[in-house]
């Protein structure tokens, strides 16, 4: 059974307010020294779920986890932590070779890559990329290759030919079960990713990890509609004004009675 | 030069009443139609179940609807989003559709992506604000980087999805005057690839999040599932609801459900308590278009005092009864 994990590099999305800048020109978030680069945070778990899933199986060792990232060469460095969880092979594909500048593009690109490179039976994806925050390459990856798509899933099993999702709802969880191949995305509900071990670690650095030319996909993208949709005009972090009015007292019910008399001048309750 | 753009409104109704949200996407479409000539067309799944179909409109002609298309939930399965992919599509190409939009909830966030690839059309999700220029360009504005900086699209295709973020539209006024047209469709019987096995649904008790109009959402400051019985005293004493910060969810502390933030619910009360809530972008996405935030946190520098109306530095666990008792001497009505 072959996995595939689409993952993607972005800037720690944990970093503190002062180091957050936005390059209004480039219209990219500036990478500040001291900020790191990591793997989705959803995407991880993603990874963590594969790994769950081949580990799970009754024969581990036909199961083959392939991560896929569309991204620059230091990407790389992240692929290398993907490996370290526990996937088996890595395939970065340079996003300078290519206009990827929206969903569309990325998921086209994605796909074209994952076809020229595997069949897989299952492909898994973070809910969202915690920079842009978009949610919708899982999806379109699926529609792409017109798959069935199970989105935030928080459980899922596989057993000969199928998958079963819990997947989560604003009020609860339905349980599916779908024959593969399939696209699931990752819902944060999922759990922590693991931490590499130190043994993970230095067997992920035999291997495979393939950085894809252009030359490769030219051919499969050039029969192919992949070009964005859509452009980012403009890009700004809003600056945050400090209008807090803190309430004092010398006892816990001194200060919720003038908590109260603040908020009932308010009118709000 | 100004093009004749139709916009279709999704809608997805489990009652015979429409929510806020429901309303508050035809007003994002009318910014569209109003610059364009545009007809707004909705297009409403309705359970088999729900008789009242003219009152309901009835009421969506007077919000601003055009041509109102009812489909009958019995030719989809509503655990599967795909098998309404066909029947949305259809619309579009017989509607001359340019603008397609959805809530950003459960259902829109999974639906309109499927809708835009599957169609070759632009998708912008938890779009916050629409423009129309004169020259007929679209601009879509939305946040991102977890809520800390904002974002403007111009989409470059003739098909544009939109999912629209909760409580920021207000929802049109209503103009019994209006015309409008009502179409039955009919539709294929949609065959589904998913079997449904179990459904778990949480028991919803008291007030729903979304519609609160005080919320008392607790963090990892809260310190477990015995300092949210501290926070639900205030929450009841003030006819309010609980929220939560994904860490305390994700720790096991509280239900998923009361998650507030970019991944959880968004939610817009009068007064929005946030108790041992650091105040990271992602959760104030959820809870930001609050008309007061009152924060309480043991830490004089969380980011959560910057966004916050009224802050206290001290511990919840002193405060909150007293707050409790200080709301109970003079009784509050919402």
């Amino acid at each position: 059974m072959i996995i595939v994990v689409c993952v993607k590099q972005i800037m720690d999305p944990e970093v503190p307010p002062p180091l957050f800048r936005i390059d209004l020109e480039k219209k990219q978030a500036v990478k500040m020294s001291g900020v790191e680069m990591v793997m989705s945070p959803f995407d991880e778990q993603a990874v963590e779920a594969a790994v769950q899933l081949k580990e799970a199986h009754e024969t581990p060792e036909e199961v083959s986890v392939i991560l896929f990232s569309l991204g620059t060469p230091d990407a790389k460095d992240m692929l290398k932590h993907g490996l370290s969880m526990g996937a088996d092979q890595a395939v970065l594909i340079s996003s300078a070779d290519f206009d990827v500048s929206d969903s569309f593009s990325t998921a086209a690109v994605l796909v074209t890559a994952i076809k020229n490179q595997c069949r897989p039976d299952l492909i898994l994806t973070g809910r969202q990329a915690a920079d842009f925050d978009i949610g919708v390459v899982g999806i379109g990856i699926g529609e792409l290759f017109n798959w069935p798509i199970i989105s935030w899933a928080k459980a899922l099993s596989t057993k000969s030919g199928s998958v079963t999702v819990e997947r989560v709802l604003s009020d609860g969880s339905d349980i599916v079960e779908c024959d593969l191949p399939v696209v699931v995305s990752i819902a944060n509900e999922f759990g922590a990713p693991r931490k590499p071990s130190l043994r993970e670690t230095m067997k992920s650095a035999r291997k495979p990890l393939t950085e894809l030319k252009k030359e490769t996909l030219h051919q499969d993208l050039s029969a192919t509609d992949y070009l964005p949709k859509q452009a980012t005009v403009d890009l700004f972090a809003p600056e945050r004004i400090n209008n807090c009015q803190m309430i004092e007292g010398v006892s816990p019910s001194e200060i919720a009675a003038n908590l109260v008399l603040e908020i009932k001048a308010t009118k709000l309750i | 030069m100004l093009q004749k753009k139709n916009i279709l409104v999704v809608l997805k109704l489990d009652s015979s009443e429409l929510e806020s949200s429901d309303l508050e996407i035809i007003s994002a479409g009318q910014l569209v139609a109003d610059k364009n000539d545009g007809s707004i067309i909705a297009l409403v799944f309705l359970d088999t179940k729900i008789s009242n179909k003219e009152s309901l409109s009835e009421n969506l002609i007077a919000r601003g609807v055009d041509e109102v298309d009812f489909v009958s939930k019995e030719y989809v399965s509503e655990h599967d989003l795909a098998t309404y992919v066909a029947p949305v599509s259809t619309a579009i190409e017989e509607k001359e559709v340019e603008v397609v939009l959805f809530t950003h909830n459960n259902f829109g966030s999974d639906l309109a992506p499927r809708i835009a690839f599957r169609n070759r059309g632009a998708i912008v999700t938890g779009t916050e604000g629409i423009e129309v220029r004169n020259s007929g360009e679209l601009l879509l504005t939305r946040v991102c980087f977890g809520g800390r900086a904002q974002q403007t699209i111009q989409p470059s295709s003739s098909l544009v999805v939109i999912t629209v973020r909760e409580k920021i539209f207000e929802p049109p006024e209503k103009n019994y005057k209006r015309q409008g047209k009502v179409v039955n469709m009919w539709v294929d019987q949609q065959e589904s690839s998913l079997t449904l096995l179990e459904q778990k649904r949480e028991e919803s008790k008291g007030i729903r999040l979304e519609s609160a109009s005080v919320v008392v959402a607790g963090g990892r400051g809260v310190g477990g599932p015995e300092g949210f019985e501290i926070l639900s005293e205030l929450a009841k004493c003030l006819d309010g609801a609980l929220g939560a910060s994904r860490v305390a969810c994700d720790l096991g502390w509280v239900p998923h459900s009361w998650q507030v933030g970019l991944s959880g619910k968004t939610v817009s009360p009068n007064i929005y308590f946030a108790v041992g809530i650091s105040g990271a972008s992602h959760h104030l996405a959820g809870c930001g278009t609050s008309k007061a935030i009152v924060a309480i946190n043991v830490d004089k520098d969380a980011p959560i005092f910057s966004e916050a109306r009224f802050g206290i530095v001290g511990e919840f666990s002193e405060l909150i009864p007293a707050l409790v008792e200080e709301f109970k001497k003079n009784p509050q009505t919402s």
